[in-house]
């Protein structure tokens, strides 16, 4: 416990040093809120670039939260993208520079020097994407109208959920692997790979955690989310505490055997 | 009282088998090199005594006790061969960290990180970021989060090596502080380094253990009589007819230099100069002296 909050604070200052938090939730937060803003502006735009007013008119102006669903949506892109490849040196990298043997030779535990590091690329992520949820909620409610609150956090406690999974995937990836690109490449074929086969045998795959980011649009959209709703979040609690399991016992073997 | 006793230790890699069973004790309070030519696993070995990558088989002991069950990594310092450091941190920082993950407490760690960075000579430097250090710096920060808990044992993985004349005196310095205060145990290749501080040397070649002892032990009992002498046209022949004199035990030609190891020095002497007079073989030099640690050195490390 004390090595790990020694490690979380060193994890937590360094991403502090090397502008994680800055530029992880300014993307977040760009990503986020260019719906609203760009969704306001439409008939704007529209005209600018010569499309008739009669035409414009029958484009269906997108409801609130459908603005807000699309925003999440972009997050499972780009925002995917940014955390995965920000944080997939995460143990690779600390690896082959050999700066992890410094903190290995104490007497801290493999547990330790993991977890630390989950928690802070959770934390970092978390911060990112609460403030771009929030900010694109304000920005909806201020240009459009109020989504109510309990669809905000209820989707962003599912969306995070998804996004802490692809996390720990990095994590695992980054120990298992030497490199750090193809931990990032690795983790987001597998991410893309959950996303689609969730969509493609939807029913055979109820539990699939890639059907978490479908829910969060879900609540947002009808207020609540499917049947299979606990199945899932239930199933990617499991996944991300078994993977974290497997990353720890990943860089013990790394260090130890070879 | 040993501090350390190493049994069979063994770490194969693959097929490759870096370290060979190896057995060694290490006294509390000496200070012993590791001595051998690159590739010979000394790195390996001093990876397995800090706990960083676990022995194939054999055994690791610290202290009398058998029962010890205690991370090893607690009473041990260790400076691997290239240390690396977070680039972002100061070098206070990373000292206060070091101290704190080895089980100081917060206070303890920042007084001992200032004491160490004002002799390790870093006092100056203490604030600014370890991207911005030069090698010798590295070194010396290296060292001081080596020693930051005060361990039993000081492991160093080629300390001075990779440093400039001036970088490898400050460190040399430091070294020789530092056994006054704790047991030391580190590898080189440079046998030179190993003489001005160590008490005890143990010399490995592919993964074995090939000569060990004390360095007084080691000159005395391998120090041997020896002839250094060249002469104009040398010829084959006449190599071979050295070779075959009762009192000539080894001999080699180095740099057109014929080195011979003899049994008596005096009779050896007498014999051949004899000879070069009687067949008028044009002496250039004839000098005698003592093998050296650098000759059963090298002559381990290619036997």
């Amino acid at each position: 416990m004390r090595t790990w909050s020694l490690l979380l604070r060193k994890e937590l200052l360094e991403s502090v040093r090397n502008y994680r938090w800055i530029w992880i939730p300014l993307v977040f937060l760009v990503l986020g809120i260019m719906n609203p803003v760009t969704n306001y502006y439409m008939p704007q735009i529209l005209e600018a670039s010569g499309i008739a007013a009669e035409v414009a008119e029958q484009i269906p102006m997108p409801t609130p939260t459908e603005t807000i669903a699309k925003s999440l949506s972009q997050y499972g892109t780009l925002g995917l993208l940014v955390l995965v490849i920000s944080f997939m040196g995460v143990v690779a990298g600390e690896r082959q520079t050999g700066a992890a043997i410094m903190v290995l030779v104490k007497p801290v535990s493999h547990t330790s020097y993991i977890i630390a590091k989950w928690t802070a690329m959770t934390a970092v992520t978390l911060v990112a994407f609460g403030l771009a949820h929030l900010g694109t909620w304000y920005y909806t409610g201020v240009l459009f109208d109020w989504v109510p609150f309990a669809a905000i956090w209820q989707s962003f406690l599912l969306y995070a959920l998804w996004l802490i999974l692809i996390l720990t995937l990095t994590i695992l990836l980054s120990s298992l692997l030497t490199s750090a690109g193809a931990a990032a490449f690795s983790t987001l074929a597998i991410a893309a790979l959950i996303s689609l086969l969730s969509q493609l045998l939807g029913n055979a795959m109820t539990w699939s955690p890639g059907r978490l980011t479908g829910e969060a649009s879900q609540i947002l959209l009808t207020g609540h989310g499917s049947d299979h709703l606990w199945l899932s979040i239930g199933v990617t609690v499991a996944l991300i505490v078994a993977l974290l399991a497997c990353a720890v016992a990943a860089s013990k073997r790394m260090w130890t055997r070879a | 009282m040993n501090l350390l006793s190493v049994k069979e230790l063994t770490k194969r890699f693959g097929t490759n088998t870096a370290v060979d069973r190896i057995s060694f004790k290490l006294e509390q309070g000496h200070c012993m090199a590791l001595l051998g030519p690159n590739g010979a696993g000394k790195t390996t070995t001093l990876k397995m005594l800090s706990g960083l990558l676990s022995p194939t088989s054999g055994a690791i002991q610290m202290g009398e006790s058998q029962h010890e069950r205690k991370d090893i990594r607690a009473s041990i310092g260790y400076l691997p061969q290239y240390p690396a450091f977070f680039s972002w941190m100061s070098g206070r920082e990373f000292l206060e960290l070091s101290g704190k993950l080895a089980g100081m407490t917060g206070k303890e760690a920042s007084s001992r990180a200032r004491e160490l960075l004002a002799r390790v000579g870093l006092e100056t430097a203490a604030k600014r970021r370890i991207g911005g250090y030069s090698g010798g710096m590295k070194q010396r920060l290296g060292l001081a989060q080596a020693v930051v808990h005060r361990p039993q044992l000081l492991i160093l993985d080629e300390p001075v090596s990779a440093l400039d004349p001036q970088g490898r005196r400050e460190v040399m310095e430091l070294l020789k502080e530092m056994k006054q205060e704790t047991t030391l145990l580190f590898s080189t290749h440079i046998l030179h380094d190993a003489e001005e501080i160590c008490d005890d040397i143990t010399i490995m070649h592919q993964g074995k253990i090939v000569i060990e002892g004390s360095l007084q032990q080691l000159r005395r009992q391998h120090q041997k009589p020896q002839i250094r002498l060249r002469v104009e046209h040398v010829r084959p022949a006449w190599i071979e007819e050295l070779r075959g004199k009762p009192y000539v035990q080894d001999l080699r030609v180095e740099s057109e230099q014929i080195i011979m190891e003899v049994t008596a020095l005096t009779e050896a002497r007498q014999q051949l100069l004899q000879e070069f007079a009687e067949q008028k073989i044009e002496l250039e030099s004839f000098e005698t002296g003592r093998t050296t640690l650098e000759d059963l050195f090298m002559k381990a490390v290619q036997g």
